[in-house]
């Protein structure tokens, strides 16, 4: 009689509990929005957010595919598509020069845009993996308020004395800037043998002093004061001329080198379809005269002129580097440099 | 009578027992109903408030959608505006419906409407955001989309310095497009109003591009809404901490509006509740348990002294008492029992004085009979062999003076063995060579108690009824002990006797009062049972021709210590 009681008391609660637990939920349901199935294309990049937002939020209103975009320095990037494995989801690896993508060329699909016939003929796709997007050559950036009447024209320049430690330039390995400008210097103070170029370098490291790890900490250091002038790209410094920056962009007078950004389909992409129509669009007219005019970078093609921050082409000094040969000594020019880097820099204390 | 097979359980723990139903199980039930009602309606609140939140959004968001898209389009069917100049007339009307429609949804637009080759006819601020302003953008963007659809009202996020929900359409004539009208509508218009809600908003495109956001979790990458729970609706696990979100589309799913509400404060709060009333709920337990088994020992010790004293009584013990009790019930039931367990021992002391009394009146049976037989022979002994006449005359006496001692109730084995033997070798001259025997008494037993004279009537009547018409009696005597019994076998290889005999024998032996001429067994029989329980007493077991066997089953019962006075 009385365990009948509580059976029916322990019943009642129980149902009790369930009712409440299943109205809670039943709530829950509410409006299931609909799983649409995108289509998807992974990114990996090592562009700002600021260049990507605009380029992407197009590219995903025209087509209808989703982007998803992993940022990061480029050799992380590179380095994680090398040791990839199949469920790893990436189609194109945007970002990255030339020299530093080409010793990566077999992780890469062979692929043709079809605006590669309005690519200028140096920016051609020779490798077939390799689709130039943008070049952003090297320039050295001068503080106006700073320089006075030290004349600043090339490289030759930064020997001047008066300079000594007024110089920034970025050694950080993971940087395509400091890549490009060692290049740039051999190439240009080797008069075309980079191998002759090692004496400037060893007089450079004298005038140079403090070591900067990042890139943005040169153009922002000099824009900010903290240096007379700085080894960086042409888009940083368009950038700070149109943020009203007091700078001045000088192509070293012993010449620029091309230094073209590839944007790659990554091997057996999952997506390749998707990735190839990436690549066409961005080598688009479209893209390429919003990345000109908006955002700073030289276009690869010939109908798309450049922005209003930058001087035309043929006044610039252009030459050109055996990126074969590049590819191959790259790293070992690197640590060339780190040892005279550190052999000069023990001369002088100032920046502590 | 037939009982109901049932567990048995002590009342203690059966008071126990119901203290604990009574108690606990109902603090459990009301604990674990509040607590589902509260989880109930604290998932009920949150889901209500975040719809309610997501319907104003997105009902304020959509009106104001309209409203503008009205507007746009009645503009851009006036391709005036493009092929003449505006004067100040329509300057003053277009800017006055302007106003109109932000007065009337309350958030306000820039107008700005640009010729096919996207140069400024009418705009609202001098500086044009990037994506209207530039011929960059030409192909790009909301431009993109109005000469895509130039048909319809084209509504966009776009992103400059802030972001912009831009309405569109393309201004036509004879089919061919010659301007753009555009109301751009900034989002910092709706901040107030997500600051209105109180879950977090956030205003996205279809592809998570944000528009207005007042919640900084939820981007990806390049700040947009993520979009792995972009269909997420209810409880979301994100970056390790649980929100409730619940989405809606407007503007064709053009525009979502996600309101998330976190769940970190009310879930720390409902864990604590949960941990509170568990906390009261082990408590209240333990403190019913403990006092529960207080309770149920001092209400149930009345019970338990009576069933005590009953237990007593069952091993035979009528000196326990029940104490007077405080309880009226109780001490009623030990009044009585205490009367009853008086009347109890009178009785059992009666009981014992007549059974006393039948047990000696049996034993001086034996005397007259025994002392005829060995007379008789002694007289005849007398006249052919004195010597053994008198050692007969010496063992007869001593077994005389021993069987009207009073003063031994009971005797060890080896004692009454000595007065078997005394009596067995009057056998042995009486009979000479016509009677043998033999005994064989088990190591370890000498000293055991038993009734005195109980083996000798034994012997007595296989003597009496095995000889009859035969030359020679062999008599074998047993002594052993099995369990906590003593048992004596006397058997022989008599005459023995037939069925009929031997069954008149056996119920002879059952009844109160002899009838038959054995009276030895009998009175051997009766004495053990009114000494000792059943289980005890004569068996008898013969086979005509064969022999007699007669087993005596005694207790076995250790000598006490200096017991010989």
């Amino acid at each position: 009689m009385k365990s009948r009681f509580f059976v029916a008391t322990i019943i009642v609660s129980l149902v009790l509990a369930l009712g409440c637990v299943g109205f809670t939920l039943s709530f829950n349901k509410g409006t299931d929005n609909d799983v649409i199935d995108y289509e998807q294309l992974n990114i990996y990049s090592s562009h700002a957010v600021e260049f990507l937002s605009p380029i992407i939020a197009e590219f995903e209103s025209r087509t209808g595919i989703r982007v998803n975009i992993k940022t990061g320095r480029t050799d992380d990037l590179l380095s994680k598509i090398e040791k990839r494995q199949n469920t790893d989801d990436v189609d194109i690896m945007w970002g990255g020069s030339l020299s530093v993508l080409r010793p990566y060329m077999n992780q890469f699909e062979e692929y043709s845009s079809v605006n590669e016939p309005y690519v200028c003929d140096e920016y051609n796709n020779v490798e077939g993996m390799l689709t130039r997007f943008v070049d952003v050559p090297s320039v050295i950036i001068v503080n106006l308020d700073l320089v006075g009447d030290v004349e600043i024209k090339g490289y030759e320049d930064l020997l001047n004395p008066k300079l000594r430690g007024k110089i920034a330039f970025c050694t950080s390995s993971a940087s395509s800037s400091y890549h490009d400008h060692l290049i740039n210097m051999l190439y240009a103070m080797g008069k075309g043998k980079p191998e002759n170029g090692w004496g400037y370098v060893v007089d450079f490291c004298r005038n140079l002093n403090g070591q900067l790890y990042s890139a943005s900490a040169v153009y922002q250091g000099v824009a900010d004061g903290e240096f007379v002038a700085g080894l960086t790209f042409e888009e940083a410094a368009a950038k700070l001329l149109s943020e009203g920056e007091n700078i001045e962009i000088v192509y070293m007078k012993e010449g620029v080198l091309s230094a073209p950004e590839c944007i790659c389909l990554v091997k057996d992409a999952p997506n390749m379809e998707n990735g190839k129509a990436f690549i066409d669009f961005v080598t688009g007219y479209d893209a390429q005269r919003l990345i000109a005019q908006n955002l700073n970078r030289r276009s690869v093609r010939r109908d798309v002129e450049h922005s209003k921050y930058l001087i035309d082409k043929e006044k610039i000094n252009i030459i050109y580097s055996d990126s074969e040969l590049v590819s191959s000594m790259n790293d070992e020019w690197v640590q060339h440099f780190m040892r005279i880097y550190s052999e000069n820099i023990d001369n002088y204390n100032w920046i502590d | 009578m037939k009982l109901k097979k049932q567990k048995v359980i002590s009342f203690r723990d059966y008071i126990r027992r119901m203290f604990i139903i009574n108690a606990i199980i109902p603090v459990f039930c009301v604990t674990f109903v509040c607590m589902a009602i509260f989880i109930g309606l604290q998932y009920y609140s949150i889901n209500i408030t975040n719809i309610e939140a997501n319907n104003k959004v997105s009902s304020v968001l959509q009106n104001t959608l309209d409203k503008y898209k009205q507007g746009v389009l009645e503009l851009s069917r006036r391709s005036s505006l493009i092929t003449q100049p505006i004067d100040a007339d329509r300057l003053l009307t277009i800017r006055r419906t302007m106003k109109q429609m932000a007065a009337s949804t309350g958030y306000s637009g820039e107008l700005y409407i640009l010729d096919g080759s996207f140069n400024q006819v009418l705009v609202d601020t001098s500086e044009l955001p990037v994506f209207l302003s530039d011929g960059a953008y030409g192909g790009w963007g909301i431009l993109r989309e109005i000469s895509n659809n130039p048909q319809r009202v084209t509504v966009m996020v776009e992103k400059d310095e802030e972001n912009y929900l831009c309405i569109g359409s393309s201004i036509q004539k004879e089919g061919a497009l010659i301007g753009y009208v555009i109301v751009l509508i900034p989002s910092d218009e709706f901040s107030v109003l997500l600051t209105k809600v109180s879950p977090q908003t956030i205003i996205a495109d279809s592809n998570g591009w944000i528009y207005l956001s007042n919640s900084y979790e939820f981007t990806d990458a390049l700040g947009r809404f993520d979009r792995s729970i972009e269909a997420a609706d209810g409880f979301t696990k994100y970056n390790g901490r649980t929100y409730y979100m619940t989405g809606s589309a407007i503007e064709n799913n053009l525009i979502r509006v996600y309101t998330v509400a976190e769940e970190g404060r009310s879930m720390a709060m409902f864990t604590m509740i949960i941990l509170v009333v568990l906390f009261i709920f082990i408590a209240i337990t333990i403190i019913v348990y403990n006092s529960s088994n207080r309770l149920a020992r001092q209400s149930t010790s009345d019970i338990r002294e009576i069933a005590e004293a009953f237990e007593q009584v069952k091993a035979g013990n009528l000196e326990k008492y029940i104490k007077t009790s405080s309880i009226e019930e109780f001490q009623k039931i030990g009044e009585a029992y205490n009367i009853m367990l008086d009347g109890l021992k009178e009785n059992k002391e009666l009981v014992e004085r007549v059974a006393f009394a039948q047990v000696k009146q049996l034993e001086s049976q034996f005397n007259p009979h025994f002392i005829f037989n060995t007379l008789d022979n002694i007289r005849f002994m007398a006249m052919i062999d004195t010597k053994a006449s008198d050692k007969m005359i010496v063992a007869l006496s001593s077994i005389l003076r021993y069987s009207i001692s009073n003063a031994q109730e009971e005797v060890t084995v080896s004692e009454d063995m000595m007065y078997t033997e005394y009596y067995l070798s009057i056998l042995k001259i009486r009979f000479n060579r016509r009677f043998t025997y033999k005994t064989d008494i088990e190591e370890g037993i000498e000293d055991c108690l038993i009734p005195k004279l109980m083996i000798q009537p034994l012997i007595e009547n296989s003597v009496k009824y095995g000889f009859v018409d035969r030359d020679s009696l062999s008599v074998s005597i047993k002594a052993y002990t099995e369990d906590d019994k003593l048992i004596f076998i006397c058997k022989d290889d008599g005459i023995g006797m037939d069925e009929a005999q031997l069954e008149e024998i056996r119920s002879n032996i059952s009844q109160p009062v002899n009838v038959s001429s054995h009276m030895g067994i009998y009175n051997v029989h009766r004495r053990i049972r009114l000494m000792y329980r059943e289980g005890y007493g004569v068996w008898i077991d013969s086979k005509k021709n064969e022999g007699t066997e007669l087993t005596l089953v005694l207790p076995k019962q250790a000598a006490k210590e200096q017991r010989d006075a």
